[in-house]
């Protein structure tokens, strides 16, 4: 497991090309989130993310482990950005490799389902309309919740 | 009691600050029990942030927690609104 927070960029397809250079893999899935320049009526000038450190990381393989506990995975990268983010900018990066194709599919959109809701991440939005903390969104806790089934 | 609290995103900007220790001179229950004692010592925002605390979340020692968990001396309480990453 790889946990990385961090203000620069990163390039996707080198952690993708990391994790199927290793032993026993036969699929990686990856997700990757980035600035969208609309928001509603708003043309975004840029975000700024913040987060809690300790906690964010802690969270982070809180959910990590609990994946592992539902697929069978043989590693998971997870990468998300803070501070300063442009429109078009890479946000977020999660990426999990398995042998068969099914688990990384299933775990790869577990873990950004609950990072959305459950990870420490603050945004805020930057735009022609002014200054605001994004508020959560009903989707991502719905998509949290139709989870519960697993359990 | 001494309490170490961390204010995120909105609630840092309208404090003023990131995280203080604060020095209690009567023992506090729960995270709500403290910003209770706050909005009768200081008042202001502190009031209104104990109207609205179920608009926000509560962390102790770094886990999710809830007002009514209990809190005791040294512990880093935190207060943050929804989380919005990803």
């Amino acid at each position: 497991m790889t946990i990385i927070i961090q203000e620069d960029s990163f390039s996707i397809s080198k952690l993708i090309l990391e994790l199927s250079e290793k032993d026993n893999v036969g699929a990686v899935v990856s997700f990757s989130g980035y600035v969208r320049e609309f928001s509603k009526d708003k043309q975004l000038k840029y975000m700024e993310l913040e987060y809690y450190p300790g906690m964010t990381e802690k969270t982070l393989e809180s959910i990590v482990q609990k994946a592992k506990s539902h697929w069978d995975i043989e590693q998971i990268t997870i990468i998300h950005r803070v501070g300063k983010l442009l429109p078009k900018d890479i946000i977020v990066g999660v990426i999990v490799s398995s042998r068969h194709r099914s688990s990384a599919f299933k775990a790869c959109e577990f873990i950004i389902d609950f990072l959305k809701t459950d990870a420490p991440f603050w945004k805020k939005e930057i735009s022609d309309k002014g200054e605001v903390w994004v508020a959560e969104r009903q989707e991502d806790i719905i998509k949290k919740t139709n989870w519960n089934k697993l359990d | 009691m001494n309490l170490k609290l961390l204010f995120f995103a909105n609630l840092r900007e309208q404090f003023g600050f990131s995280q203080k220790e604060f020095t209690l001179s009567k023992e506090v229950r729960t995270p709500e029990e403290f910003l209770l004692i706050m909005s009768k010592q200081i008042g202001g925002e502190w009031i209104k942030l104990f109207e609205d605390k179920m608009l926000y979340k509560v962390a102790i020692n770094q886990d999710l927690s809830s007002w009514k968990d209990p809190i005791f001396e040294g512990d880093e309480l935190a207060i943050f609104p929804p989380i919005t990453g990803g």
